[in-house]
């Protein structure tokens, strides 16, 4: 007997996506419901191919304090699978461990949620059982042991099949995520086991399957490209694994190399052109474009003003399309000609610059801000990344702003 | 460093320029306006850093095509190499530089960056290149924007890094001030502050949301209870209120049950005897009252069947009255055609008469009949006539064409003759024409002689032609040879034998050539002359003929009317000719139609005796006759026809008077005429309707007569029945005992009547049962009705406010579950801090940029400025003679200029001038300190506008002492004295074709 079933996990319901304020209303309100939207999508799919069951393993929800609105949808979902008797086994993971404040909506019948220690949920059809599963719930947000080994695979089903929400181990680096190993995923010898918490889907092995599905929708412009899921069909020996994408919003990355374009007219169009391959015919696309190299448009790029108006015509009534490619960011890292090194050892003003520069530069740059108690409440302390990232930016905004005000007359 | 030359192929408006710069470090290049000193420095720039892009070239390419070729070189001195030459040209190697290097070597530009020391365009032009940007606006500066001016002057070369600090700070504070409200970052931290307060409030009702889900619960258990309770006492009251329903009913049915008990039951009463008796006693009454009725309208049908009168006689010959009745109406009907037919008869019979006659003939009925008529017959008698008819015509055609044929012919022989009489002999006539014809070859002949004439102007002309030629051939072959030979022979005396030789050589040569080449004109004279002749000859002979030609204008005049006359005797022959072959054709036909027309005759013949028609002379009549005799014929129907109907009409009425006679014996000879008789029997059947009716009703109300006393006797009978079986004998014992039985069953009603009315007020068997019990034990007696529903209003009442309860934390419930407030809120306050992460960025950039400056600028300060100031101090001495001394820049960030005296001023208290200098001096102590291998050349474009003469002098000096150390480009439109160490270039504002030098030795040709 032939069983079918999707995979997916990190659906992170409602979560509160950063950096929308430039969005318009439209494409900002459907970002919100994005991931509520792949919910949607994930039950019609179910329900439309009439699969078995669906495995959501883990970061179902956003984080403890998980939002009511998120627990309606889910079970506003969960009972149109009900009506469709489709069944759903579910773990929470790191962001939406059983501890916490949170509502207890009574799901429906057909939802098994797998509690804190591992345990095996069978799965019965025409009085046979065909589906043993096994899987546990994160109780707390971190779980440092490893519990795969506590899995105990009972052989009177058909078929087995493991939820796992957790990292494989890397090293000797600190793992708090339920880490563990390939090869004890492999003397399991299920026949499918279906991990979340990794938001890229990768596979760890061919045969048998070990997948992350990757999160169901992209939660920032870090999680470019296609986001879903995988519908799976398993008959004896033979797996049929497809990945689906199903996510609303794409998140892309392109970067443009300035040197051939001799006029913004060519620019704009190449970067046109960018937009249309870029285009989703079910899905939305955010994309931030970044500028780099050196060429006749270099002086130009460099005006704020120049890349604002750019930035506004690749908008153009993108906000009224269903697939719209919406260019949310621009940055531009046009070469400028370091004059750096040379400075450096001229006797000169730039000589002095450059000399303290490092004094400058490594400093605290957030220190003023912190000094206001509101602003303390608010802003979390910068990383390492981020502070260097201020760093180059000065240095860029000094060595710009040096070239256009004072080498240009 | 040191130009040395400059050689522009083609740059701006220089094409093919080359300037020598001369051994004078300080070169005063001075032109005028439009001149160009500004491309000058520009193409030096260009040789030595490049081209630039396309956009900063513009202004150069003005009036140029495309692929303008662009560039030059630049012969440049350079230290421990001697003195290379830099070509670069734009569209060649990409525009980069080629090195011709004093050895021959060529290389590329790679040792360039090196004598350049890396330095590119931005950072040469910054330090060693200046012109009058720098000094524009300085003027209207405020005293601490001047400082800082002179101060970025004395850095940067330019005057706008404290701009850029000033700007930094400016984007900063707009992004974030520690007390501000308009700041963007204050802005964001005061909404997050909203924001985070609002969240707070939602988390608490979120809180809240467990506690209303246990609310629910326990208001939900709670308000069941209160209605099982409520119900309970509803159950109750609606015992109470059954009970009380049915309390009377329960006592009036007690009652009755307790009086039936107490009354004995009737026996052999028949049930309903007393209403049965009555009834029937009612009918009985009401039958008699019916049936005297009856009797009276009996009688009065009777009398009336007794008047009515009836003779069956009418009635018995009914239809033979009618009939007649009928006849006689058609009869006069029918009367008005009788007589029209009539009329129509003498009319027919009178017309046919004048037919007759006109026909001439009389003809018996079997006659006419024997003749034949029809549309075929009278078709093929028309046709016949027809042929006949169109014979004739032809036939008189043809007489009167041959009449007229004879009298033409007549007249034609009469013209004849006529003419025939008028005419010349044979002879004389032949000797005329003899006459005439030779009279026409006189005019061919004046024709051909003036012809002739013509021919010979020609002739005599070619020949003066000839002549002319003949005359030129000796001159050419003559005089040539006589030029010729002369020259050759003074060559031969003068010793060169060769030339004289051939010269005399050519000069026969070319004689002979020309004597033969005129040659063919002499034949031509010869051929010409013998031609000429031969004219001569026949204009003589012509001229002689035309002479001895007789006038004869008579004779032409004599022959053209004989000639005439001939003509037209001619013409009549033929003509009479023609008529006479005509007037035979015409007698011809002739016989023809007249054969024709007389077998067409005899066809008409043979149709009349074939038809048996009277036949005419006249066959055209024959037409009339036969319409005639038809006529005739139908007339002669027609009158049969009217006759046959007549008799028709006369028969008819005889027959009636016969059926009237007839009648009137058999209703005995009363005589009445016949419309009498039909009222007479109208009035008869009337009666015998009436009679009919009335036996009818009779019939009737003898059988109505009957029922009744059938009835009567039956209902006596029921009486007497009851009677019997209630056991009495007359009515009042029977009504007694009627009215006991009456009363019991009575009672048995009302006790049913009761249990009816019981069981609809309280149906349940049980609940009637504990009602009896109820009503036996007093169970209700203190029981109130407003007591029991006071219990349950208030019971309601509860209910009602647990319901509330119940609704309203369903409803927080159902508000919280669905509302997107929280959410929006919190996905509100990620994007917000997200945007505030991004500000403080933005901010924590700007400010670490000011800092970054300041701290240079603080650098600067502390190590480099006072090199500078010294620098420039010294310069400010120079340039102002002494007047100032000393440059100081004090701990208030301002600039103080010390003279020699010792007194100092501050900038505000400077001369526009002399704020102007010391800007020069900044910028030249700023070039002075910049260290470089090799000094670069300084460029200076018309920096010194404004200064005054002896300013100007000064400085001029100032630069020729620098040019000491440093080749100094000073280009300006101001004309200036030499001073020591300068030397003048003159630009010219045309390039003329004289400037070219072209230098063949140059590397790059």
């Amino acid at each position: 007997m032939s069983v079918t079933f999707l995979h997916a996990a990190d659906l992170h319901l409602d979560h509160p996506f950063k950096g929308q304020s430039g969005l318009p209303e439209t494409i900002r309100q459907r970002l919100r419901q994005s991931t509520f939207t792949a919910l949607d999508r994930l039950v019609t799919v179910a329900i439309q191919h009439k699969v078995d069951f669906i495995l959501l393993s883990g970061d179902v929800f956003d984080e403890e304090n998980r939002s009511l609105r998120a627990q309606v949808r889910l079970k506003a979902a969960f009972q149109k699978l009900k009506a469709a008797a489709i069944h759903v086994y579910m773990i929470h993971g790191n962001h939406d461990a059983l501890e916490g404040e949170w509502h207890s909506l009574a799901f429906p019948d057909n939802v098994y949620i797998f509690g804190p220690t591992p345990e095996k949920i069978s799965l019965q059809k025409d009085g046979e059982t065909l589906v043993n599963l096994y899987g546990f719930s994160y109780a707390t947000r971190h779980i440092k042991e490893n519990l795969v080994t506590q899995y105990k695979k009972i052989d009177d089903a058909d078929y087995h099949i493991g939820l796992l929400h957790g990292a494989a181990y890397e090293g000797d680096g600190p793992n708090n995520y339920a880490p563990f190993k390939i090869s004890e995923l492999l003397r399991m010898d299920f026949d499918y086991w279906a991990l979340g918490h990794i938001h890229i889907r990768q596979w760890l092995h061919r045969e048998p399957p070990i997948v992350y599905s990757g999160s169901l929708q992209g939660l920032s412009p870090r999680e470019t490209g296609d986001k879903g899921f995988y519908f799976i069909t398993l008959e004896g020996k033979r797996q049929e694994i497809v990945f689906i994408p199903i996510a609303d919003i794409l998140w892309e990355h392109v970067t443009v190399n300035i040197e051939k374009f001799t006029t913004m007219n060519r620019l704009i169009s190449e970067l046109d052109k960018i937009k249309e391959e870029l285009r989703h015919k079910d899905s939305g696309v955010l994309l931030r474009i970044e500028l780099t190299g050196q060429g006749e448009l270099s002086d130009v790029l460099r005006d704020p003003a120049t890349m604002e108006e750019l930035q506004d015509a690749l908008q153009q009534a993108e906000d009224e399309k269903e697939d719209f490619v919406w260019v949310y960011s621009m940055q531009n890292t046009i070469h400028v000609q370091d004059y750096a090194g040379q400075w450096l050892e001229d006797s000169h003003f730039l000589g002095d610059l450059m000399g303290v520069k490092d004094d400058v530069l490594n400093g605290d740059h957030l220190a003023g801000l912190y000094s206001h108690n509101t602003a303390r409440r608010f802003l979390s302390p910068l990383t390492a990344d981020e502070q260097a990232e201020i760093t180059d930016a000065a240095e860029r905004l000094i060595k710009q702003a040096l070239h256009k005000s004072i080498f240009m007359k | 460093m040191k130009l040395q030359s400059i050689y522009i192929e083609r740059f701006g408006q220089f094409r093919q320029y080359q300037q020598a710069l001369a051994d004078q470090p300080f070169l005063f290049i001075y032109g005028p306006n439009e001149a160009g000193k500004s491309t000058l420095m520009a193409f030096i720039k260009i040789i030595l850093f490049g081209f630039p892009k396309r956009s900063d070239m513009l202004p150069y390419l003005v009036g140029l095509s495309e692929r303008t070729e662009l560039g030059g070189t630049l012969t440049v001195e350079i230290p421990k190499w001697g003195t290379v030459v830099i070509e670069r040209y734009r569209y060649k190697n990409d525009g980069r530089a080629v090195i011709y290097l004093p050895d021959g070597q060529v290389t590329d530009e790679t040792p360039l960056e090196t004598w350049l020391k890396g330095y590119n365009r931005d950072v040469y032009e910054s330090i060693f290149s200046f012109n009058l940007d720098g000094l524009r606006g300085i003027e209207q500066l405020k005293s601490d924007q001047l400082n800082h001016y002179l101060f970025s002057t004395g850095m940067m070369g330019s005057a706008n890094i404290f701009d850029l600090e000033t700007t930094l700070e400016k984007q900063a504070s707009e992004l974030f001030r520690p007390y501000g409200k308009n700041p963007s970052i204050n802005k964001l931290l005061k909404r997050l502050e909203g924001l985070s307060k609002e969240l707070t409030l939602w988390s608490k009702k979120s809180e809240a949301y467990n506690r209303w889900q246990g609310d629910l619960s326990d208001s939900e258990d709670q308000l069941k209870r209160l209605i099982d309770e409520q119900q309970h006492w509803e159950r109750q009251y609606g015992h109470f209120l059954k009970y009380k329903a049915c309390e009377s009913l329960l006592i009036d049915y007690l009652n009755v049950v307790k009086e039936l008990e107490e009354t004995a039951p009737a026996a052999h009463f028949p049930d309903k005897g007393l209403q049965d008796y009555e009834n029937w006693h009612t009918t009985i009454v009401t039958l008699e009252g019916e049936q005297a009725a009856l009797a009276h309208r009996l009688g009065v049908i009777q009398e009336k069947i007794a008047s009515l009168n009836i003779d069956y006689r009418f009635l018995v010959n009914e239809e033979s009255i009618q009939s007649l009745n009928r006849e006689r109406e058609l009869l006069q009907a029918l009367e008005p055609e009788y007589q029209i037919r009539l009329e129509s008869l003498r009319l027919e019979q009178k017309e046919y008469a004048i037919q007759s006659q006109k026909l001439g003939a009389t003809y018996a009925g079997g006659q006419l009949e024997a003749i034949e008529t029809g549309l075929e017959i009278k078709h093929e008698l028309k046709e016949r006539l027809n042929d006949y008819e169109r014979l004739q015509q032809q036939y008189r055609a043809l007489e009167v064409a041959i009449e007229e044929k004879e009298n033409k012919i007549s007249q034609y022989q009469a013209t004849c003759e006529h003419y025939q009489q008028s005419l010349l002999s044979d002879q004389r006539f032949e000797a005329l024409e003899a006459a005439i014809n030779q009279k026409k070859n006189d005019h061919q002949l004046s024709q051909e002689q003036k012809w002739l004439e013509e021919q010979i102007r020609r002739t005599k002309k070619q020949e003066n032609t000839i002549r002319s030629m003949r005359l030129l051939k000796h001159l050419l072959s003559g005089g040539l040879l006589g030029v010729l030979g002369f020259v050759g022979i003074l060559l031969l005396v003068s010793g060169n034998l060769l030339a004289g030789g051939l010269l005399i050589g050519a000069g026969f040569a070319i004689s002979m050539f020309t004597w033969l080449g005129f040659r063919p004109f002499e034949g031509q004279s010869t051929s010409q002359r013998a031609e000429m002749e031969d004219l001569y000859r026949r204009l003589e002979q012509v001229k002689h003929t035309l002479a001895s030609a007789p006038e004869q204008k008579q004779m032409e005049e004599d022959y053209t009317s004989e000639k005439k006359r001939r003509d037209q005797v001619e013409r009549v022959k033929v003509q009479l000719q023609e008529e006479r072959a005509s007037y035979q054709e015409l007698i011809t036909r002739w016989d023809q139609v007249e054969k024709q027309r007389h077998q067409a005759y005899s066809k008409i013949e043979e149709w009349a005796a074939q038809h048996h028609f009277p036949m005419k002379e006249e066959a055209s009549l024959l037409i009339e006759v036969y319409d005639l005799i038809e006529d005739l014929k139908e007339r002669r129907l027609r009158i049969k026809h009217l006759q046959s109907q007549i008799d028709q009409y006369r028969q008819r009425f005889d027959q009636f008077e016969g059926h009237c006679m007839t009648l009137d014996q058999r209703l005995k000879g009363s005589g009445q005429p016949l419309s009498e008789l039909i009222n007479l029997l109208t009035l008869y059947k009337e009666n015998r309707g009436k009679l009919d009716q009335l036996a009818d009703s009779l019939q009737e109300l003898l059988e109505q007569r009957q029922v009744i006393e059938e009835k009567l006797q039956r209902y006596r009978q029921e009486c007497k029945a009851l009677f019997i079986l209630a056991g009495v004998e007359d009515k009042a014992a029977f009504q007694h005992l009627g009215r006991l039985y009456e009363k019991r069953q009575t009672l048995l009603k009302q006790k049913e009547a009761l249990w009816s009315q019981l069981q609809h007020v309280v149906p349940q068997k049980h609940i009637q049962e504990q009602c009896f019990k109820w009503l036996e034990s007093d169970y209700w007696a203190n029981t109130e009705e407003a007591i029991l529903l006071e219990k349950i209003n208030k019971l309601k009442k509860a209910s009602r406010e647990v319901q509330g309860r119940i609704a309203d934390l369903r409803s927080a419930i159902k508000q919280m579950e669905e509302t997107t407030t929280y959410a929006e809120l919190v996905h509100d306050e990620a994007e917000m801090r997200e945007q505030l992460k991004e500000k403080a960025k933005e901010w924590a950039v700007l400010k670490t940029a000011a800092e970054w400056l300041a701290k240079a600028k603080e650098a600067y300060r502390t190590t480099r400025l006072p090199k500078v100031l010294k620098q420039a101090g010294e310069y400010m001495k120079e340039m102002t003679a002494g007047d100032y001394v000393q440059l100081f820049y004090t701990e208030d960030e301002t600039f103080v200029l010390k003279q020699a005296k010792g007194q100092s001023f501050s900038l505000e208290q400077l001369s526009r001038g002399t704020k102007e200098q010391l800007y020069v001096c900044l910028r030249l102590a700023l070039a002075a300190i910049f260290e470089a291998p090799y000094q670069l050349p300084l460029l200076i474009d018309d920096g010194f506008v404004n200064f005054d003469e002896n300013r100007r002098q000064q400085t001029l000096k100032l630069l020729s002492r620098l040019a000491e150390t440093r080749q100094v480009l000073f280009l300006t439109c101001h004309d200036s004295e030499p001073i020591q160490g300068m030397k003048k270039l003159y630009l010219h504002a045309e390039r003329k074709v004289e400037d070219v030098r072209f230098q063949l030795s140059h590397p790059s040709r």
